[in-house]
């Protein structure tokens, strides 16, 4: 664990306490996270890596709020994660939090445009402002002109800039990347590499990354090695 | 690990989809079998009709009637071997239309004689033949109604006006044949009697038997020969022919049910075929990983021919299994509103029919899903990621 | 909520199942449709054959006029009460008509009952929806007979110009009408005073009476009920032909509505196949749509719309094949009146609002189990899957 020196007086927007996360296969309790805590400021860019089965996308699902600790406290701005419903979950990472997965997971039905404007119908916003919101945010991903294309009509690359801007679309306080360049070729990883440092210099997004590239990690302000689920 | 195996295993790739199946296959199925016993039940009177009995009624219309005299006549025809008549009463008990039931009026002695299908208790017959208002009721009749010997009935005329009160004397079953056992028949001399001058002494029709079957046509001819210039003719027809005659009358709603029953097998069709589509689609690079192994488009083909066999027997199967008490369900529910159905319908035959009917379907709705696995170029199926 | 196109546009992507089920469902549809519209259109073709100012008098106890036997005596007492329309010539508007079924041969070698009505002077002007299309009325004292326009063509000489041959006399056709698809047109008319003879029916079924208004009618109703010198049962002829009806419509309603049910077992079982696949096909997206915040409710929503989209896709495609059978008619006995009757599949929007929810239904009962399969899912399965 670690805090930037200076920054003692400012609560970090996502704090772990005495962690740890064990699934039952059966009669067998596996353990994946033990007693991990963790500190991670607002603003900044950190990257996870480790082996398979080091823990670290459980450890990126318990800050984004997809999972609940066996043991412990997740705290991210304030909220404790662990005490929310699945439906205060829910609405919770509509608000905060914006994905970008390894295989984009976007709906190969609905256009570009449809697929960044699924987490806005969860908000109150106008046909209009959802419109305006959607052309942005295709727009900082350099894909203004692909809006009516389908996933299957895009390259890979092409597809995670799509998926980068639905996580950005609602403007969220927290990015989670989970493996963001691992089904990319070189060139593709980097383009979204740098869509990354566009999102943290520029408009300040928290990002947590996990990766087994080391080029990805080394754009990271920040990089966390985590083995048998402890953070080294 | 045999080609059979293969098929077993690819069908429990997906358990509830195959149980689901195999549930809407048996659903239709019974639910062909069901439509198939409707149109059987049409058929069913002509089929039991007596070989060696005429039916001779006035040849103007169904309505018109006969003199009794008749009668005598008729038995004197060459080959007549026993003569019975009867009038249709319509006797109306009760207000609504559920209450309907068919009654007549007979003369008992011939009457019993010449349908002798009909099963008496001796002392019945002889109780019903001694009343001259006694009436002899139908086993279901008597259930139906709680009616036992010595009760009263009176019923509303229909075709004679008035009130007619009779008393239950016996309760016939039948052995075989057309008669069904929801009527009330009872002594002409009881009606007759009490009738005004012209009503007297007409009937609906004279029931002949003939000595010998195979000279029915014969008989015929000679009967409405006699009366041919009659004020009177008659029309003489075996009772096959004269139900078959009816029959067809309705054709047009035997044929609707037909339709609906073939309608039934395209649900079934379009059920099996989605399924196995599904599966094909599903296994595109296993089956194309097959075909890379070496296995034949015929043989990749044959899996899923198979396979769609199997389901088609399945529900084949099933749907057998649950057809005759569904339909005797319905014949309990909704008999007696429509008058009355015979109890032992279901045949061997349509069950039989409704199991390759399923077959057939089955076999049918795999040749687009197995055309389909081997359209492909293999290369092609091994990169596809369902 | 999740988008709707979202729903229709996975549906389109796996067109080959969707169209297989709502195929299915369309058809489970047509048949409860048809099947309503059929016995809509036994009761409206028998029904729309009455006029409501119109009483037709059977013996008491008759249900039917085949079956009615009136004294002729009745006629003149009838005409003579207050309530009783006359007609331009002054003439109350009463007629004793006899209804006697005859077997007609058919083109095919089989034959059919038709009923053969005898009428009086008035019988046509106590009917006014029974028009001539061609021809002229039959002339009394003659055997000249007119046809409904149901009959033409049914069996040899059955045509203006033809001559049918029963009850060892000849009739020649001089006209044929049509009677708004009422029952009448199914019938062949003829003076009640050749056809009594030819049949040996010295009396009457019925007789018909037209009153001045609705109000009239009901009083004269009521005044031959308290009549001691009549024992007859007086209906209004819309309540008459209403009654002839229920037989053969409650027997094609409750076997068509049986068959309906259990083939909406089938098709049910159709519909959860195929949204059982849409979900584990789309495990992912699913997964997905939990991550980006969308609630377990709004997947079971969503899920749930999806299959009523395909029931209502079913209940679209039945319902538009049921009205295409409206061309269709058909002819059978009703056993009621023992006549051949003709009626077709007449629709009406209670009908088609009833084929539509029925169709959505059966979706959506499909999808029910496999839309709380998908929002159950946990988030992190579905993502991996």
């Amino acid at each position: 664990m670690s805090t930037a020196p200076g920054q003692e007086a400012k609560s970090p927007l996502i704090r772990l306490r005495g962690v740890s996360k064990a699934y039952r296969r059966g009669d067998i309790v596996v353990p994946v996270l033990e007693n991990v805590d963790l500190d991670i400021e607002a603003g900044a860019f950190e990257a996870f890596m480790g082996p398979s089965g080091s823990g670290k996308s459980t450890l990126l699902n318990l800050i984004s709020g997809l999972d609940r600790p066996t043991t412990g406290v997740v705290e991210v701005g304030g909220q404790d994660l662990a005490r929310m419903s699945d439906k205060e979950l829910s609405d919770w990472r509509a608000g905060h939090v914006g994905f970008v997965f390894q295989l984009y997971n976007l709906l190969p039905v609905l256009t570009a445009a449809e697929n960044v404007e699924l987490p806005l119908l969860l908000t109150p916003l106008s046909r209009a402002e959802r419109r305006e919101h959607v052309a942005a945010a295709l727009e900082v991903v350099g894909l203004g002109h692909r809006m009516g294309h389908r996933p299957p009509q895009l390259s890979g690359g092409e597809q995670q800039r799509v998926a980068i801007a639905r996580a950005i679309v609602t403007d969220p306080d927290l990015l989670i990347a989970d493996e963001p360049t691992g089904d990319l070729d070189r060139k593709s990883a980097e383009q979204v590499l740098d869509l990354f440092e566009v999102l943290h210099h520029e408009l300040h997004k928290t990002l947590v990354m996990v990766t087994h590239d080391p080029h990805a990690a080394e754009r990271a302000d920040l990089v966390r090695h985590l083995e048998k689920g402890l953070l080294q | 690990m045999t080609f059979g195996r293969l098929v077993w295993k690819d069908l429990l790739r997906n358990p509830l989809r195959l149980v689901l199946t195999v549930l809407a296959g048996a659903v239709g199925v019974m639910a062909f079998i069901f439509l198939r016993t409707v149109v059987d039940l049409f058929y069913s009177s002509a089929e039991s009709a007596q070989a060696d009995r005429l039916f001779t009624r006035a040849k103007a219309s169904i309505t018109a009637d006969l003199p009794l005299s008749y009668l005598p006549r008729i038995s004197t025809v060459p080959g007549v071997d026993d003569i019975t008549f009867y009038g249709f009463f319509g006797g109306r008990y009760g207000d609504s239309q559920r209450d309907f039931f068919g009654s007549a009026f007979v003369d008992p002695p011939s009457f019993m004689r010449v349908f002798d299908e009909l099963v008496v208790a001796p002392r019945e017959v002889a109780a019903f033949q001694a009343d001259p208002c006694g009436a002899l009721i139908g086993k279901e009749l008597a259930k139906r109604y709680g009616w036992k010997s010595g009760d009263r009935v009176t019923l509303q005329g229909t075709i004679y006006p008035g009130e007619w009160t009779f008393n239950v004397r016996g309760i016939y079953d039948v052995r075989t044949g057309s008669l069904d056992t929801n009527s009330l028949f009872f002594p002409y001399r009881c009606l007759n009697e009490k009738l005004p001058d012209e009503r007297k002494d007409r009937v609906g029709a004279f029931m002949v038997r003939v000595e010998d079957p195979s000279r029915s046509a014969a008989v015929s001819s000679a009967v409405d020969a006699m009366f041919a210039n009659s004020p009177y003719p008659t029309r003489t027809e075996s009772e096959r022919a004269a139900t078959l005659g009816f029959i067809s009358m309705l054709s047009a709603i035997i044929t609707a049910v037909q339709v609906v029953a073939t309608v039934i097998l395209l649900i079934i069709l379009l059920v099996i075929g989605n399924t196995l589509a599904m599966s094909v689609r599903e296994r595109t690079r296993d089956l194309s990983t097959l075909r890379a192994m070496g296995f034949k488009s015929g043989r990749v083909v044959m899996l899923v021919l198979f396979e769609s066999l199997a389901i088609g027997l399945c529900s084949g199967g099933l749907g057998v299994l649950i057809a005759p008490p569904l339909v005797r369900g319905f014949v309990a529910v909704v008999g007696s509103q429509m008058g009355g159905l015979p109890a032992d319908f279901m045949r061997e035959g349509t069950l039989v029919l409704g199991v390759l009917a399923a077959v057939g379907v089955s076999l049918l709705a795999g040749i687009i899903p197995a055309w389909r696995a081997v359209r492909i170029p293999v290369a092609e199926g091994l990169r596809k990621v369902a | 909520m999740i988008p709707l196109y979202y729903n229709t546009r996975s549906l389109w992507a796996r067109r080959l199942s969707t169209g297989l089920t709502v195929l299915g469902l369309g058809l489970v549809v047509f048949v409860f449709s048809a099947v309503l519209m059929l016995a809509n259109g036994i009761e409206s073709a028998l029904a729309s054959g009455g006029d409501p100012r119109n009483v037709i008098l059977l013996a008491e106890g008759s249900t039917s006029e085949l079956m009615s036997n009136v004294e002729r005596d009745a006629l003149r007492a009838l005409g003579s009460a207050p309530q009783v329309a006359s007609s331009v010539e002054g003439n109350p508007l009463v007629a004793g008509e006899l209804v006697v079924p005859v077997l007609l041969p058919r083109g095919d070698g089989k034959e059919s009952n038709i009923n053969a009505r005898g009428i009086g002077p008035e019988s046509f002007a106590i009917r006014p929806t029974v028009r001539l299309i061609a021809g002229r009325e039959p002339r009394m004292g003659t055997n000249e007979v007119a046809l409904g326009e149901a009959l033409v063509g049914r069996s040899p000489g059955a045509n203006l110009g033809g001559e049918l041959v029963f009850a060892e006399e000849r009739w020649p056709v001089v006209g044929v009408f049509t009677a708004e698809g009422g029952a009448y047109e199914s019938e062949l008319w003829v003076d009640v005073n050749r056809l009594g003879p030819a049949f040996d029916r010295p009396g009457l079924s019925a007789v018909v009476v037209r009153t001045g208004s609705e109000q009239a009618r009901d009083a004269f109703i009521k005044g031959v009920e308290e009549d001691s010198r009549f024992t007859l049962e007086a209906k209004s002829e819309p309540e008459y032909w209403a009654d002839q009806a229920t037989w053969l419509a409650t027997f094609i309603r409750v076997l068509g509505l049986f068959v309906s049910f259990i083939f909406s077992v089938g098709a049910v079982l159709g519909a959860m196949i195929t949204m059982y696949a849409q979900v584990a096909a789309r495990i992912g997206e699913l997964g997905m749509l939990r991550a980006v915040g969308y609630r377990r409710r709004s997947v079971l929503a969503s899920i749930l719309i999806e299959s009523a989209v395909l029931g209502a896709a079913g209940g679209v495609l039945g319902a538009l094949g049921a009205l295409a059978t409206r061309w269709m008619e058909i002819r059978t006995l009703n056993f009621q009146t023992f006549a051949e009757i003709r009626f077709g599949f007449t629709p009406t929007p209670g009908i088609m609002v009833a084929a539509l929810v029925f169709g959505t239904l059966m979706g959506t009962l499909g999808g029910l189990l496999p839309a709380l399969r998908a929002s159950r899912l946990s988030i992190l399965d579905a993502l991996r899957a």
